[in-house]
C-alpha cells in the first residue's frame, strides 16, 4: 500500500545516507546527500518526524529526479514543532 | 441370439483360379448374384461385386481374370456365421455388405445380404431387439444424433453421462444449447466433419467431434456427435476454471490496491496489462501495443521518468513518483523477476494514482498546523481568562491597574507594586507572571521582611558547598537560579538590609548572581517584582534605602490604592468571599443589601486581606443564612470607627463631591440608627423632609449599583 515517499530532487549520486531501515528521523534533518552532476550538493530532508519503512537506493547509486529515496510513515502524533 | 430363415441363405457363385491365366478371358454374363467369389487352392479367399465389376469395365470388352483380381476385396475381413447369429456379430456385419454361413463343419454354406440380416433382425418382434439402440449404447462414447432444425433426436446413455445431463435436459433441446453452435453451424454449411474439439463448461470436459449425415443427395441432413470423456481432460478443465477464476479474483485484488499493472519481459515488450490503466497515462490503447516495446511508448508517454529503464539499468526494484503533464503523480513501482540464470525475466510496473492522496495529506498537514495554532491560542485564552476571573474588581481604578499589569506582562521589565498592606500586591504580581510569556516558568516569592537578615543572602543567591557551618552539603541554589527564566517576587522590599540591596543592585544590572562561598557568577534571566507598603523615596531620603537601587527598581511604579479608595470593589470582593465560603463549608449564606452597605462604610484599614477575614468570620459565627447589617456591623466596631475618627478624606478632591459623601454617610447612619425619618431627622439636625428625600435618593442608587454587582458576578 502507499506510504509516504521522500523523492530525489535532482538527477545526480547518493552520496551520504543518514537513515537506516526502520530508524526514526526528525523533520529537517538531513536524511540523504546528493551531488548533482555540476557539483551541487543537495541535501533532502522532509518537514514531518516519522519511521522509515524502507531504503530504496544506496549510497554511491545514481539517481533521477522524481525517484523514490526511501518510504517513510509519518508520525500521527505532534511531538514539537519549529 | 436369432436364427436366420434357410431361405434368405444365398448360393456361393464360386470360381477355381488356379488354372486360369491371368488373360485369359472369363464368361460372367450368366450370373444374377451381386456377388461374385474366388476360390484359389480350394479356399474361398476374395469376392467381387458384380455391381462395381461392370462399372470398372468397358461395355463390350472382354473380361480376364486380371480383372477380376483387380475388383476383388479379400474375404478375410467377411463376417463367418453360424445359423444362429449373437448380437455382437452384428456391428461385423454392419461394416460389410454381406457375411458367409458356414456349416458345422466350418465350410462355406452360402452367404447373406447385409439388408437381408438387418430386415431378419428387424423381424425378431419378439425378442426386444431394439439394434440402434444397442448400437448406440454399446459404443463407448457419447453419441448426440442432430436433425436437421438443429434438434437433439437421439442420443446414448455415455452421452448423458458424460455431459453430466438427463434425458429430458437433451430431447428435443437445440443443440448449441449443449455443444458449440459455430461447430454444428459449419458442418451444416460445409459438410466437413469437426474432429477433437475440446469443449469445456463448470462440470464437464469432453472431446467432441461433430459428423455430417448425408442424404443421397449429398446434402447434410443432420449430424452425428460423438463425445469422449477424458477424465484428464475434466480434472485439467476443473483447474483451468480454477486458475480463470482465481485469475479473475487475482485482477480484481491488484486492481483495487492498484489503479495500473503491466508485465513487460526483459525486452521491454509487453506481455500483458491490468484490466484498468490510469486514464490519460498512455496516448495509445494499451491493447494495441501488446508485443511492442514499451520504452519507445513510455517516451512517447504524457509522464517521466520512466521506471522500466531505471529497473532495466539497476537490476532492482525502483519506485518512482511520476508526474504528468496534466499535472497528476503516480507513484509507479517496478519489480524485476529473474530466471534461472539471474537475468531479468519480466518486469512487473505498478503504478498508484496519488495526486489525490497527496494533495488530502497536505492539506490536512496544513489542517494540522492551523489546529495546533488554534488550539494553543485558544488555551492561552483560556489560562488568561481563568486567570483574569480570578481578579476581582469593578473599580476603574482597579482595571486601570490590571491593564497596566496586562502591558507589562509582555515585557521583562522590573516593576515596583507599592500600596497599603493586604490591597492585593501579590495577586497582582501573580497577574504579570500569569498574563506574560513567562507564565510557564517558576514564580516564586519572597518576603524579605520575613528571612532572618543573615539568611536572606542565601536565600537569594544560594550558596556552595562547604560555605558555612550546617550548610547543606551540596550546595543549595538560591532563590534566583531557581526563578531562571521567570519571576521573583520580592515582597516587602523595604525591610531588605543595605548590604543586600548591593548584591541585589548587582543581579539587576548584571543579570548574574555570586553564590555565597563562590567567586564565579551565575547568569540568570529572571524579571523582578518588588512589592513594599512604604514609601520608598522617603526611606532614600533617609538613608535607609539605596537610591540606586529604587531607581533600578522602580522602572515600572504601580501603585494598587487602598480598598477603601475603591469603594465599588468591597461588594464584589464581600459576594467573591461568601461564595468561596459557601462552597468550601458546602453552605448558602447570603449578604442582605444593606449588610453590604454596611461593608462599603468601613474604612477598611487592613484592606481585602481584612474583608476576607471578616467574611470568613461572619459565615463562622453566623446563625442564619442571611447576614444583615446588624450583625455585620457587629463585628466592625462602626460606632467606634465614627466616634474616634473624622471623616478621612486621602486624596485632595472637589469639595462638593467631599459634602455628598459625607451626607450620604450621616443620613444612612442615622437611618440605621433611628430606624425613622422623623428621629433621624432630629439627631442630625435637619429637616425630616430633607432625610426623607436623601434617604430615598441614596436607597435607590445604592440599589441600583447592588443590583449591578449581582448581574456582574
Amino acid at each position: 500500500m502507499y506510504a509516504d515517499v521522500i523523492l530525489s530532487p535532482c538527477h545526480g549520486v547518493v552520496e551520504k545516507i543518514s537513515i537506516n531501515e526502520n530508524s526514526r528521523f526528525y523533520a529537517w534533518k538531513p536524511l540523504f546527500h546528493i551531488k548533482t552532476a555540476d557539483g551541487r550538493l543537495e541535501i533532502v530532508h522532509t518537514c514531518v518526524n516519522g519511521e522509515v519503512e524502507s531504503l530504496e537506493v544506496l549510497e554511491g547509486e545514481h539517481v533521477v529526479t522524481g525517484m523514490v529515496l526511501a518510504y517513510f510513515k509519518e508520525d500521527l502524533f505532534v511531538i514539537g514543532s519549529d | 441370439m436369432f436364427a436366420i430363415a434357410k431361405e434368405k441363405i444365398r448360393p456361393l457363385i464360386t470360381i477355381a483360379i488356379d488354372e486360369i491365366e491371368e488373360d485369359q478371358h472369363i464368361e460372367i454374363m450368366g450370373i444374377k448374384e451381386p456377388f461374385l467369389f474366388l476360390i484359389k487352392q480350394e479356399k474361398l479367399f476374395s469376392y467381387v461385386n458384380m455391381n462395381t465389376l461392370s462399372q470398372g469395365i468397358k461395355e463390350g470388352s472382354p473380361l480376364t481374370l486380371r480383372d477380376l483380381l483387380n475388383h476383388s476385396k479379400t474375404i478375410d475381413s467377411i463376417c463367418k456365421l453360424n445359423e444362429h447369429i449373437s448380437l455382437p456379430v452384428l456391428f461385423q456385419i454392419i461394416g460389410e455388405p454381406f457375411a458367409i454361413i458356414k456349416e458345422e463343419d466350418e465350410k462355406p454354406a452360402g452367404y447373406i445380404r447385409r439388408e437381408d440380416i438387418l430386415a431378419e433382425l428387424f423381424k425378431q418382434e419378439n425378442q426386444n431387439i431394439d439394434l440402434l439402440k444397442i448400437i448406440l449404447t454399446s459404443i463407448p462414447m457419447g453419441i448426440f444424433v442432430i436433425d436437421k432444425e438443429k434438434r437433439i433426436i437421439n442420443y446414448n446413455d455415455s452421452g448423458l453421462k458424460m455431459m453430466k445431463a438427463t434425458a429430458e435436459k437433451v430431447m428435443n433441446v437445440q443443440a448449441e444449447c449443449i455443444f458449440n453452435g459455430e461447430h454444428i453451424n459449419n458442418v451444416f454449411e460445409t459438410g466437413e466433419t469437426i474432429l477433437n474439439q475440446l469443449q469445456i463448461r463448470d462440470e464437464t470436459g469432453v472431446l467432441v467431434d461433430y459428423s455430417p449425415i448425408f442424404n443421397f443427395e449429398q446434402i447434410v441432413e443432420g449430424i452425428v456427435i460423438v463425445v469422449q470423456d477424458l477424465p484428464m481432460v475434466e480434472e485439467m478443465a476443473m483447474e483451468i476454471e480454477y486458475i480463470k477464476d482465481l485469475n479473475k479474483d487475482m485482477n480484481a485484488i491488484l486492481s483495487s490496491i492498484y489503479d495500473e499493472i503491466l508485465v513487460v519481459n526483459h525486452k521491454a515488450e509487453l506481455i500483458r496489462f491490468s484490466d484498468s490503466v490510469i486514464p490519460g497515462f498512455w496516448d495509445t490503447d494499451l491493447k494495441e501495443s501488446i508485443g511492442k516495446n514499451i520504452l519507445k511508448l513510455e517516451e512517447r508517454a504524457l509522464f517521466s521518468p520512466s521506471v522500466i529503464r531505471l529497473v532495466l539499468e539497476k537490476k532492482k526494484r525502483v519506485s518512482v513518483v511520476q508526474e504528468t503533464r496534466n499535472g497528476r503523480k503516480i507513484l509507479a513501482v517496478g519489480n524485476p523477476v529473474f530466471n534461472d540464470k539471474n537475468e531479468i525475466d519480466r518486469i512487473i510496473v505498478a503504478s498508484r494514482d496519488i495526486t489525490e492522496t497527496t494533495r488530502l495529506k497536505t492539506e490536512l498537514k496544513e489542517m494540522k498546523k492551523i489546529s495546533e495554532q488554534y488550539k494553543k491560542e485558544l488555551d492561552d485564552f483560556k489560562n488568561k481568562d481563568r486567570f483574569t476571573k480570578k481578579l476581582i474588581y469593578r473599580s476603574s481604578k482597579m482595571e486601570q491597574i490590571i491593564n497596566q499589569a496586562r502591558k507589562i506582562a509582555d515585557f521583562s521589565s522590573t516593576v515596583l507594586l507599592y500600596g497599603e498592606s493586604g490591597v492585593g500586591k501579590e495577586v497582582i504580581a501573580q497577574a504579570i507572571h500569569q498574563l506574560g510569556s513567562r507564565s510557564s516558568k517558576p514564580f516564586l516569592k519572597l518576603n524579605c521582611g520575613a528571612i532572618p537578615e543573615n539568611l536572606l543572602e542565601s536565600e537569594l543567591f544560594g550558596y556552595t558547598k562547604g560555605s558555612f557551618t550546617g550548610a547543606d552539603k551540596n550546595g543549595k541554589e538560591g532563590y534566583f537560579k531557581q526563578a531562571d527564566k521567570g519571576v521573583l517576587f520580592l515582597d516587602e522590599i523595604g525591610e531588605m538590609p543595605l548590604h543586600l540591596q548591593v548584591k541585589l543592585l548587582r543581579v539587576l544590572q548584571e543579570q548574574e548572581v555570586i553564590p555565597v562561598g563562590s567567586t564565579s557568577p551565575i547568569k540568570v534571566d529572571v524579571q523582578i517584582i518588588a512589592a513594599t507598603n512604604k514609601r520608598l523615596e522617603k526611606m532614600v531620603e533617609a538613608g535607609s534605602f539605596r537610591e540606586d537601587l529604587f531607581y533600578r527598581l522602580n522602572v515600572i511604579p504601580l501603585h494598587i490604592p487602598a480598598l477603601r479608595e475603591r469603594v465599588e470593589d468591597i461588594s464584589v470582593l464581600a459576594f467573591h468571599f461568601l461564595q468561596q465560603l459557601n462552597y468550601k463549608y458546602n453552605k448558602d449564606f447570603n449578604l442582605t443589601p444593606d449588610a453590604i452597605n454596611v461593608l462599603e462604610f468601613y474604612s477598611w484599614p487592613g484592606n481585602v486581606r481584612e474583608l476576607q477575614n471578616i467574611i470568613e468570620r461572619l459565615v463562622v459565627s453566623s446563625e442564619e443564612q442571611n447576614i444583615t447589617s446588624e450583625f455585620v456591623s457587629q463585628f466592625l466596631s462602626l460606632g467606634y470607627d465614627v466616634k474616634k475618627s473624622k471623616p478621612v478624606i486621602t486624596r485632595v478632591m472637589p469639595l462638593q463631591e467631599a459634602m455628598d459623601h459625607v451626607e450620604e454617610q450621616l443620613i444612612l447612619l442615622a437611618m440605621k440608627q433611628y430606624k425613622t425619618t422623623t428621629k433621624a431627622a432630629k439627631a442630625l439636625g435637619i429637616s425630616q423632609s430633607s432625610v426623607s428625600r436623601k434617604y430615598q435618593k441614596i436607597v435607590n442608587e445604592r440599589s441600583i449599583n447592588i443590583n449591578n454587582t449581582i448581574s456582574s458576578i
